[in-house]
């Protein structure tokens, strides 16, 4: 039996047993921390309710405890602050500006959310490629479990989709001051605890761990595709949590849709849900997030060079950051101004690393593979929109990436017309700014490319 | 239980546990104390599970025992009896017999086994020997800077710090922050390099209330991972600790000064308590210097009340400012000190303002300006 149901009947019991201003008093805010190995750990409030009860109602209880329970040989006692007004961590979030000044706050993970601290909605900058999606996040801890649920964010790497669910997580925790509990986990922790739990035999306890929240965060849930026992076990916990209009918040790499291997019934849960995405960071949001990070970490830097490098950093944010750790690291370590040039190989040595390895039967092959189609499949003559449109990105990834000419693009996929190729470029170039889905794919196909 | 006590003796136990006696509470055991009479030593207790004090004195035992009694009641009687002895004891059925040579009464008493247990420190973490008159002025220059705060817990007290070189008390509500130094103590620690507990505010204001009269003598404190024991020679009160932590308030201490204006503490006292009286609903005060750095004007106004201007010699270096304050917590930071001349140290117009004094380091009082 569950932990809290357990407490719950004990208490139950022990009610009937000892007068009620006594009850009240001493175990209206008692808890069952743990139970294992037949010892049982209850935490009191304060020391005089613990001495109370380890003295007074210990036959009690425990008699109590074993009817539920035949296990438990005995109690431990120890105070434990339930602290509903006070998190883990500097509750505080508002004194950042204590006595009008910055403080360090404690960067200690909540091992019981599992949120880190330093990820909140304030310092989670808004732009156009997020404003739908952050917008999305405040409707949800606004109205949690009510409003957008389940919530699915997906996003290229690096653009901020940890932050936000986490930073999600910590204002849910925050506002409503321990009353709503939150989890975040990422796919693979959910994975391997399920893995662990089929070996010891608890999934009991897992199933239990997962579903008794009001909010369920799991971020990078692509990697559970293609997991058959991990994905049945989070088809049942949405389910469960879902029933019960708890709020489920997911972040992936990609839509749904674009999860292959992703379970049918699984996908069309997600797709029930509100499905938003982040896109990559437009040169004015690029520069704010430059702006932030300087100034929380209290550097001097010349405004021109952070334009610059705003300007030239045009793919995720983690890169921007490394960037200007890198040039701010120089300009500290040599003590001189930076110059253009120097910023430039900084750029170009932390942001891209491996163009020149791209070949073109890369790109097919990636492309392709993305598609789950074969290469022949986009060589050959068909016109099939599902093969049309994946050629017309092989092509404009040749042109984009490997600045091939036309004619050369046009012969090396399926001896075609350059025409073709121009078309096929112009067309997704144009796409690529309409439609997002096809942003995003084509997005995660480069990331797929220089990974290797 | 049997005993012989001389009144004022019970009269000074009743005074010292009178605050700890829980009342309001849902469990009507808090509202009675504990009299336990052991060999020679007879104890009063009372407790309101925050914390609990056990008052002993010396007194005449015929027969060992224990009984909880209403405390309202026994005060109302032992205050009112004019004998300089009573014999206090319990017969069947609980009930207390309260004897002089020309009264006698009977309460209705509860049984000792029902009355809370007060818990001890098995363990501490360390052990401090303080001079009580060091200790309470170390708590009086800090009390006054901290409020009670329900969301806020964690300030909601006095923070008291110590390792094997020194023992800092701080107390801060956000606005205002009060350290007090001390030295002459004592430590034991187990294995830790220091230790630092927040006393809740409550707890502070009691220890204070019961050692504040008491000139001469030693206390020792004892401190575990949740909670505080103050003994005396008379007396043991144990607290819980707030669980949390203190803010890292050392980087808040502005550690130099632009600059820096000397002024005579009391006459700067009565200025500020003048001044305030034409300051509107905010409490403001300005404190600005004036021409020449030989002088620092206090002024104040209301709209349509009516404004006022104080002129109070100085000596200032550094620079001219203008800096608004809450007048109270500008007293407050000149109150605290003893010696007769303040040192306010100021960067800008916005940034905490440090007031310290030269003839005594160990106390600093740092208090942010208002925004103009």
């Amino acid at each position: 039996m569950e932990q809290q149901e357990l407490w719950k009947s004990v208490l139950g019991e022990v009610e009937l047993q000892i007068s009620k201003p006594n009850f009240l008093t001493w175990l209206k805010n008692s808890q069952l921390l743990e139970n294992k190995n037949g010892v049982a750990l209850v935490g009191l409030p304060n020391n005089f309710a613990k001495e109370w009860v380890k003295n007074r109602y210990h036959k009690i209880i425990l008699g109590s405890l074993r009817n539920f329970d035949s296990s438990v040989k005995n109690i431990d006692y120890s105070v434990f602050h339930q602290n509903p007004l006070m998190g883990q961590i500097g509750v505080s979030d508002k004194n950042d500006e204590y006595l009008g000044m910055r403080l360090p706050l404690e960067l200690k993970v909540d091992k019981r959310t599992n949120l880190n601290p330093k990820y909140t909605i304030d310092s989670f900058i808004v732009g156009h490629s997020n404003e739908l999606t952050f917008a999305a996040v405040q409707a949800v801890i606004k109205d949690v479990g009510k409003k957008y649920n389940p919530l699915f964010i997906y996003g290229g790497v690096g653009l901020g989709k940890t932050h936000l669910l986490q930073g999600a997580g910590n204002e849910i925790k925050k506002i409503y001051k321990g009353e709503i509990s939150v989890l975040y986990v990422t796919s693979e922790k959910f994975l391997n605890d399920i893995v662990a739990a089929i070996r010891n035999k608890r999934m009991e306890d897992v199933k239990h761990r997962y579903r008794n929240i009001d909010v369920l965060i799991v971020d990078d849930i692509q990697f559970i595709g293609g997991k058959t026992t991990t994905e049945q076990e989070f088809f049942h916990t949405f389910n469960a949590l879902y029933e019960n209009n708890k709020q489920i918040i997911i972040s992936s790499d990609r839509a749904p849709s674009a999860i292959p291997t992703l379970e049918e019934r699984l996908r069309s849960r997600f797709e029930g849900g509100m499905i938003v995405d982040i896109g990559y960071p437009d040169y004015e949001m690029r520069l704010a997030i430059l702006k932030m990070k300087i100034q929380s970490q209290n550097i001097q830097i010349d405004d021109k060079i952070v334009e610059q490098i705003a300007l030239k950093v045009q793919k995720n944010i983690r890169e921007l950051e490394g960037v200007l750790n890198k040039v701010v690291f120089c300009m500290q370590y040599n003590n001189l101004p930076m110059e253009n040039k120097k910023i430039d190989e900084i750029i170009n040595e932390v942001a891209q690393p491996a163009i020149k390895n791209v070949t073109i039967q890369d790109i097919i092959k990636n492309v392709a593979d993305f598609f789950e189609l074969s290469t022949s499949d986009l060589m050959n003559r068909s016109r099939k929109k599902e093969i049309v449109e994946p050629r017309q990105i092989v092509m404009y990834l040749l042109r984009d990436i490997m600045k091939l000419s036309y004619p050369h693009i046009g012969e090396r996929v399926g001896k075609r017309d350059h025409t073709t190729a121009i078309h096929a470029y112009e067309k997704i170039k144009n796409d690529i700014t309409q439609n997002n889905q096809l942003n995003q794919k084509i997005a995660v196909i480069k990331e797929r490319l220089f990974k290797t | 239980m049997n005993i012989i006590v001389l009144r004022d003796e019970l009269v000074n136990s009743l005074y010292a546990v009178e605050r700890s006696v829980g009342f309001g509470s849902s469990l009507p055991m808090l509202k009675n104390v504990l009299i336990r009479a052991d060999g020679p030593t007879i104890t009063v207790t009372a407790t309101n599970l925050e914390f609990a004090v056990i008052y002993s004195f010396q007194g005449k035992v015929i027969n060992s025992g224990s009984i909880s009694v209403p405390f309202h009641l026994l005060n109302s009687v032992i205050k009112n009896l004019n004998s300089e002895k009573l014999s206090i004891s319990v017969r069947e059925g609980n009930v207390v017999d309260i004897t002089t040579d020309n009264y006698n009464a009977s309460l209705h008493g509860f049984d000792a086994k029902d009355y809370p247990i007060i818990p001890s420190i098995h363990k501490s973490d360390g052990k401090i020997n303080i001079n009580i008159e060091s200790f309470t002025e170390a708590i009086e220059c800090v009390i006054g800077s901290t409020q009670y705060s329900e969301i806020r817990p964690e300030i909601s007290g006095v923070f008291m710090e110590a390792n094997s070189d020194s023992m800092r008390f701080v107390a801060t509500d956000g606005f205002r922050l009060a350290e007090k130094e001390i030295s002459g103590f004592h430590m034991d620690l187990s294995g830790l390099d220091g230790i630092g507990v927040i006393i809740p505010l409550r707890s502070v204001e009691e220890i204070y209330r019961l050692l504040k009269t008491q000139k001469e003598g030693d206390l020792n404190i004892f401190v575990d991972q949740t909670q505080i024991l103050f003994k005396t020679e008379r007396m043991e009160m144990i607290s819980r600790v707030v669980d949390g932590n203190f803010p890292e308030y050392k980087a808040i201490i502005p550690k130099d000064a632009a600059i820096e204006a000397i002024l005579p503490r009391r006459e700067l006292m009565s200025a500020i308590k003048l001044t305030s009286s034409f300051s509107g609903k905010n409490n403001d005060l300005l404190f600005a210097s004036g021409e020449n750095g030989k002088f620092i004007e206090l002024s104040s106004s209301d709209g349509s009340v009516g404004q006022n201007t104080y002129r109070i010699t100085s000596k200032i270096k550094g620079g001219g400012f203008s800096l608004l304050f809450n007048w109270k917590y500008l007293m407050e930071g000149i109150k605290i000190f003893n010696t007769d001349e303040v040192i306010i140290g100021v960067n800008a117009d916005d940034k905490p303002v440090k007031i310290k004094s030269a003839g005594d380091i160990s106390l600093v009082y740092v208090v942010v300006p208002m925004k103009k």
